[in-house]
């Protein structure tokens, strides 16, 4: 009997797991699907809602194209050019896109039906509070924003995501943390970053500043700040590479 | 078996078990998998968890001076060693478990032994309550002067 039935219930039970993971695909993809109506400038990708440090965060991607203008503004992000995509973690229920940073609104997008992470854990984001207030100090004089190439070498490094933010006319990029090279006792340090820059700058002459906090743990313990000489030195190198990369 | 053999085996149990655990700690320091701070919060909570049966266990023997002289019953003996060495076990093996993994967290295995000692010290209890204290001594000293002439 078990012989008959077992080749029947295989290919059944296959099915039935192959559909239950498309329909907790699709339940992701549909709660936070594209926002926006036939014609905008903007399509937000998935919205996802996180709580960070009790505070609630949306973890949003979108593309913008605003043709006609040569440079546009999105609070939060800085001054970018008109047409592109980002992604990155954000603190308002609304993104506003604005033709300079004190100009007019070109456009405000709601993030509607955000969907909620349940269960996983959010990527941990430092505060604000945890940076020293020394910093290293960096200048772009590139192609292109600033913002843009900031958000461009942050996808490289931080894998997890970034906060963008603005406060008192400044513009902040502030990092999960992602692994910074091994120390050779075996200790994994992590760090993670704050980048910050005047909002109403030149995009293409920017003067910034990157803070950083670093964390450690062995094999065997829960991280804590990192406090021993291998990982300062581990951290310290991770940041003159990225702040290199920022400048280049 | 004499009682006083019998009790140096159930201390016998405890000491060996709880030197392991601390050996076993060393191992993961010298490891370099946890720091001093850790070394030491392990080394705290292992000898406040085996203070309660040791302190039973040294007290009682320090108390009685003429258990030297009496039986113990064999089933109530290796019934005693039996829930002692699975009391030892858990934390014990644990231990081991943290010691030799490729990562843990010392905060895990604070918590585990933290309540695990705690939860099956029922295990322990009522052997050790047999063997190391002063009301067993008196009956067994009545039996004694009941048999003599």
């Amino acid at each position: 009997m078990s012989k008959v039935l077992t080749p029947l219930l295989i290919p059944l039970l296959a099915t039935s797991i192959a559909l239950q993971t498309s329909r907790m695909a699709g339940g992701q993809a549909s709660s936070g699907s594209s926002q926006s109506s036939p014609g905008s400038p903007v399509t937000l990708g998935p919205v996802l809602k996180l709580t960070v440090n009790s505070n609630p965060l949306y973890r949003v991607s979108y593309t913008y194209d605003f043709p006609g203008q040569k440079d546009i503004y999105i609070r939060g992000v800085g001054t970018v050019s008109p047409k592109g995509r980002l992604n990155y973690l954000h603190s308002g229920e609304t993104i506003e896109f604005l033709d300079s940073p004190s100009g007019n609104s070109l456009y405000v997008a709601k993030l509607e039906h955000p969907t909620i992470l349940m269960g996983g854990s959010a990527p941990a984001l430092p505060d604000e509070i945890q940076f020293p207030r020394e910093s290293r100090r960096g200048h772009w004089r590139g192609q292109g924003p600033f913002a843009e190439k900031a958000f461009s070498v942050l996808e490289q490094y931080f894998r997890s995501g970034y906060r963008s933010f603005e406060k008192d006319s400044s513009l902040f990029y502030l990092t999960t943390y992602t692994e910074a090279p091994e120390a050779a006792d075996g200790t994994r340090t992590q760090v993670s970053v704050l980048i910050s820059h005047p909002a109403k700058s030149n995009p293409q002459d920017v003067a910034f500043t990157v803070a950083f906090t670093a964390r450690e743990r062995r094999s065997h313990t829960d991280w804590r700040d990192a406090a021993s000489d291998a990982s300062r030195k581990s951290a310290e190198t991770f940041v003159d590479g990225l702040l290199n990369a920022l400048q280049r | 078996m004499k009682f006083s053999v019998a009790q140096l085996w159930i201390l016998s149990v405890f000491v060996s078990s709880l030197l392991l655990e601390l050996c076993l700690t060393g191992v993961s320091y010298a490891k370099n998998a946890i720091y001093t701070q850790d070394l030491r919060d392990l080394a705290v909570r292992f000898l406040a968890i085996y203070s309660v049966p040791l302190g039973l266990i040294i007290s009682g023997i320090f108390a009685k001076s003429d258990s030297s002289k009496r039986v113990a019953p064999n089933r109530a003996f290796w019934t005693a060693m039996a829930l002692a060495a699975i009391w030892n076990a858990l934390i014990l093996g644990r231990t081991v478990l943290f010691t030799f993994a490729a990562e843990d967290q010392v905060s895990t295995l604070l918590d585990f032994i933290t309540g695990v000692a705690a939860a099956s010290s029922f295990l322990t209890v009522a052997a050790l309550t047999y063997f190391f204290t002063t009301s067993n001594d008196k009956e067994n000293s009545n039996e004694q002067s009941d048999k003599l002439p």
